[in-house]
């Protein structure tokens, strides 16, 4: 790498770790390289180099340290052959070279470091998290930074955003200086004139006609200080010059602003009035108002009108800043004006509005005024961190009114917890009926009227085992103590403690921030902090805990155990997560129990809309299905056959789906309870076979989509035959196609079959466990044809009916 | 609370639970006598404090809650016995009375009647409200209401209890509970609202002693007094389903129903919720 860049200085025979070799100054850094090999002993950018350090003259050895900024060093001892002289040369011709390089990367360090310092100490948290972490040598200085860089970058941000106003006394500040004549000399900066002219724009516009062309740049500014509009605050007689037009100017600026009222269509400046609450209260100013009506002071009026005048342009340039400046400090001056001038302002408004010849607005004005308020409308109502979607929609807001069901239970409290109530009727001796209760109570009451001695009010005894409860230490009063537990503990126990939640809190924040273990750097990042963690335990919590066993022996556990627990917990999900990592995921949902929960939320929910779309996609008459009463994820159903070769059989069956629904790869298994002669269903299992509808199984196929081809195949045995290839039962195919009387006959068979087994629960857990299930008795005691009433008489009820009926437990 | 001033004068009302369906009662119904002259003992106790304390007593019967001091209607004669202060004799007189007024007058208990204890506390709120005005300006009264029952929680006056603690604390009254048979987790915050003191007598025969200990102090000296410590109060909420205890629930964000499991759709005001999305990496391990 050397060899890429320049080499500056080349000094040999300096020995570096006892190891002979060559030193070399390159643009960048400074490098030892070990004679007769490749390798580079030691290698500093400038950048890392604090500074170095040579022996002290008459020392026998000739060293150069140079320290870094990590507080390593490295020392080179030069041991030219040629004396001691030589070898002292050589260390200069180093030591100026690197003295000459160095400061020009110490300035940008310095900066860098400056600006850190500066956060630092303007933050005593994150300075004492630096001294936690950093000095304790928990995380490196860049890491430490890198975490807080963003901090970092938030306070320069706001540093950089500050505009400068204009100070209250900046004219003041001009120092006039006599010049030994009858004058005075004013001494302007640039500063001073930027001010002026943003405190009087109309100086400004005047400046700009007048100075190139008529006067010189200093006759303006001596004009200026001379002239009335300087000067009109104070009494002072009208001399004749250029800025009479000033005063015209800036009239009718503020009569232009009055009209506008300052940009905001719902502010009217005439509007303001001044209340005083009575005489005696700002009773000059009012006073002066009544009297100047007529045109009496001018004095007064004037410097109204300059207030006014002031108002009005702080208020324009806080509305320019409003939309950067957040809050700024050297805004004081503007806003200590404002206040000033607040006062004054709403009081005066009134005459100056006197003064206003009302100009009738046009037409187009009325109409940008409507804009212009909607928007000031708009801006005020809407916020941003409540969604829009209302607001923007010029349709009539549809808000679904909220519909509460069921009121009351707001308004009930917890039922009290059963296991009180059983416990404290255990030991109860015997009950009175409230009729006795009552009745005891009455004829007790009817004695009251006479006087009670005092001894039987309290018996001495009892009053002396109250007065025991109620003393420290009795049954009372346990636990007492316990609440003063933050009184034992010393103030600097506390402070540590309180250092340690900063740091442990801050480590842990960024150790959390990295889960899920999503991509290799948060994994990398987890292991780094992971061992920060344990380093911090090691090297902070634990010595701690050690001294507080100590000192406070009864409360040293007490002080760190949530700590232990905080910082432990992140140990044990590391160390979960890695076990993660090492095995294949098969069980995905054991990840993280919050998607197991999500998955199994969202199955159920699933399983829910799969029901509803149930009930209403599939006519009832022919299938009936029913989630198991045990688990959901089973489903029991009956079917009745309407037509076809199994015509008036009643088949019961099951259906299966997958924990993982509806992400499963095959659609869900039918399985018939009795055994059925159909090309689809498999002659061992009893399985149906859907496969040919339902290949593979998304989340866009649908349970009634399945029972819709399960009814289908099971009435059109013809089209099972013909249409599909490899059927389940391949042998019923052939029959059917050969022999369709046979085939017939079999079926009929299975009906019989199918109706007696129905009717038959034996004892097969199989069958018992199937929530559909048949009682003889439903034909033998009529409840049948009532039933088939009923159905007549209500076509709504009758699946509800013939659900209560066959539904079971 | 900082307002309390240990100097100004204080009213308590005490609201005693007559209702005869409360289980002490039931067990050991002579109790009442019993009771009863430990709170007139009390109440007396109270007024000896400062000639200007005052004292109120609601008795809560199981169909209606009535003053039985001071009383409205009659006035009874009170002469001195065995030297009393004449004041105290009434207290007492016009206590037991009244109670046995109310009992001989009420109905028949139908079954287990709840006392409505909330609405009796409201009472005794609108009580202080009423004489806290009468108050000439410039002198402060401290309130506070003496709650002592032996009935059970109760939650269909949840939100009556509610409703009272939260009033009492924003006019400052304190109301502090004497538990005399179980545990009561509703009344223990309305406490711990109102900065009282609650107690959960462990014998009944002491009870006077007990009351004296206690709740005699003012709330505002209480601070320097060896009290039992505050017990801590179970501010869990009840999950809408099936009215339990639990520390994590749903909450529907449109309603605020609690519920105890999640529910895709809120059964209170039937707004249906989206289902969890799983996260999305983990989709795609599914996929795949």
């Amino acid at each position: 790498m050397s060899k890429i860049e320049d080499v500056l200085l080349a000094v040999p025979e300096v020995k570096h770790k006892k190891n002979d070799g060559t030193l070399y100054i390159m643009k960048e850094r400074i490098a030892f390289i070990v004679e007769n090999r490749e390798t580079c002993l030691a290698s500093h950018s400038f950048y890392d180099i604090k500074m170095q350090k040579i022996s002290p003259e008459g020392k026998p050895k000739i060293q150069l340290q140079v320290v870094l900024h990590d507080g390593n060093s490295s020392t080179f001892h030069f041991v030219n052959r040629k004396g001691q002289q030589q070898q002292i040369a050589d260390r200069e011709k180093v030591k100026d070279l690197v003295q000459k390089l160095l400061p020009n990367f110490k300035r940008k360090i310095d900066s860098e470091l400056e600006e850190k310092n500066r956060v630092l100490t303007e933050n005593p948290k994150l300075l004492q998290l630096y001294k936690d972490l950093v000095i304790s040598q928990i995380l490196t200085s860049e890491e430490f930074w890198k975490i807080h860089g963003k901090d970092l970058q938030n306070l320069k941000g706001n540093t950089n955003k500050q505009e400068i106003g204009v100070s209250g006394a900046f004219l003041s500040e001009i120092k006039p200086v006599t010049d030994g004549c009858n004058g005075f000399k004013y001494n302007l900066t640039g500063e001073i004139i930027e001010c002026i002219f943003k405190a009087y724009p109309a100086v400004k516009k005047k400046h700009m006609e007048c100075v190139p062309l008529k006067l010189s740049e200093s006759e303006f500014w001596t004009r200026f200080f001379q002239s009335h509009y300087f000067h009109r605050d104070r009494i002072t007689a009208g001399l004749k010059d250029i800025f009479v037009e000033c005063g015209k100017m800036d009239d009718s600026t503020l009569r232009k602003e009055i009209r506008s009222n300052l940009g905001d269509p719902f502010l009217d400046l005439g509007k303001f009035g001044d209340n005083t609450i009575e005489e005696g209260f700002c009773s000059s100013n009012t006073n002066d108002q009544k009297t100047d009506s007529g045109g009496g002071n001018i004095v007064h009026q004037s410097i109204i009108k300059r207030f006014n005048q002031h108002s009005f342009m702080v208020l324009k340039t806080c509305q320019e800043k409003a939309v950067e400046v957040i809050n700024d400090d050297s805004n004081k001056n503007d806003e200590k004006e404002k206040k000033l001038n607040g006062s004054s302002e709403s009081k005066k408004k009134r005459k100056t509005i006197e003064v206003i010849e009302e100009v009738p607005p046009t037409i187009e004005e009325l109409a940008e005024q409507q804009l212009k308020k909607k928007q000031k409308i708009v801006e005020k109502i809407q916020y941003d961190d409540l969604g829009n979607d209302e607001v923007d929609s010029s349709l009539p807001v549809s808000s679904n009114a909220l519909n509460l069901e069921r009121l009351e239970r707001y308004l009930y409290g917890p039922t009290p917890s059963s296991s009180t109530v059983t416990s404290e009727r255990v030991n109860k001796v015997q009950e009175y009926s409230p009729d006795a209760v009552d009745h005891m109570l009455r004829n007790n009451a009817k004695d009251w009227g006479q006087r009670v001695p005092h001894t039987q009010i309290i018996n001495p005894t009892q009053a002396v085992n109250a007065l025991g409860d109620l003393s420290p230490g009795g049954l009372l009063m346990r636990g007492y103590q316990d609440h003063n537990l933050s009184q034992f503990v010393p103030i600097d126990f506390e402070k540590e403690v309180n250092n340690l939640y900063l740091s442990a809190c801050e480590l842990l924040k960024e150790f959390w921030s990295c889960f899920p273990l999503t991509t290799p750097e948060l994994e990398a990042k987890a292991v780094k902090m992971h061992d920060t963690l344990q380093r911090f335990n090691m090297s902070k919590v634990k010595p701690f805990e050690d001294r507080a066993m100590r000192e406070l022996s009864p409360l040293g556990t007490q002080l760190v155990s949530h700590i232990n627990l905080l910082i432990e917990t992140s140990f044990i999900k590391f160390n979960k997560s890695k076990k993660n990592q090492t095995m294949p995921t098969d069980v995905p949902s054991e990840t993280s129990f919050d998607d197991f929960l999500c998955n199994q939320a969202k199955t159920e929910y699933r399983i829910l809309f799969e029901m509803k779309l149930l009930m209403s996609e599939f006519p009832s008459g022919s299938i009936y299905i029913l989630p198991n009463k045990n688990h959901s994820l089973s489903w029991d159903g009956v079917m009745f056959v309407r037509s076809g070769p199994f015509k008036n059989g009643i088949f019961r069956f099951t259906l299966h789906l997958e924990s993982t629904f509806p992400n499963q790869k095959f659609h869900p298994t039918i399985k018939f309870i009795d055994s059925m002669t159909h090309p689809l269903v498999s002659p061992d299992t009893f399985l149906f076979d859907a496969s040919h509808a339902f290949p593979t199984w998304s989340e866009n196929d649908h349970i009634y989509e399945i029972l819709k081809f399960l009814k289908y195949a099971i009435e059109n045995v013809d089209y099972c035959c013909t249409q599909i290839q490899n059927c389940a039962n391949q042998k019923a195919v052939d029959l059917y196609n050969s022999d369709k009387s046979k085939f017939l006959e079999i079926s009929r068979e299975t009906i019989t079959q199918s109706i007696k087994s129905v009717f038959n629960s034996d004892n097969d857990d199989d069958r018992n466990n199937h929530a559909f299930w048949f009682d003889k008795r439903i034909i033998e005691d009529g409840l049948h044809d009532q039933i088939i009433e009923n159905m007549k008489n209500s076509s709504d009820s009758c699946e509800n009916l013939t659900f209560s009926l066959d539904r079971r437990g | 609370m900082n307002e309390l001033n240990a100097d100004d004068p204080s009213l308590l009302v005490i609201a005693l639970d007559t209702n005869p369906s409360q289980s002490i009662l039931k067990r050991k119904p002579n109790l009442l006598t019993n009771i009863l002259n430990s709170i007139s003992a009390f109440g007396n106790s109270h007024l000896m404090q400062k000639p200007q304390n005052k004292l109120a007593v609601i008795g809560c019967h199981h169909h209606t809650s009535k003053f039985l001091y001071p009383s409205t209607d009659k006035s009874l004669e009170v002469r001195q016995i065995d030297g009393q202060y004449e004041y105290f004799t009434l207290v007492e007189k016009s206590i037991k009375t009244n109670l046995a007024d109310m009992i001989t007058n009420a109905p028949k208990v139908a079954s287990n009647n709840e006392s409505m204890l909330a609405g009796c506390l409201a009472m005794a709120l609108c009580y202080i409200t009423r004489i806290k005005k009468s108050q000439p300006p410039g002198c402060n009264l401290n309130t506070r209401i003496l709650v002592i029952t032996g009935s059970e929680d109760s939650a269909h006056q949840y939100m009556t209890y509610m409703n009272v603690f939260f009033t009492a604390q924003k006019e400052k009254v304190v109301i502090d509970i004497c538990a005399l048979d179980n545990t009561l987790v509703l009344l223990q915050q309305g406490c711990d609202i109102t900065g009282g003191q609650y107690l959960k007598v462990p014998q009944i025969e002491g009870l006077l002693e007990y009351l004296l200990w206690i709740f005699l102090p003012d709330p505002a000296i209480r601070s320097k007094l060896a009290l039992p410590p505050p017990v801590k109060v179970d501010y869990r909420a009840a999950c809408f389903c099936h009215r339990e205890l639990i520390d994590i629930g749903f909450v529907c964000s449109v309603c605020l129903s609690i519920f105890c499991k999640f529910s895709p759709i809120c059964t209170t005001c039937s707004t249906v919720f989206k289902v969890p999305v799983p996260l999305k990496p983990k989709k795609k391990k599914i996929k795949t």
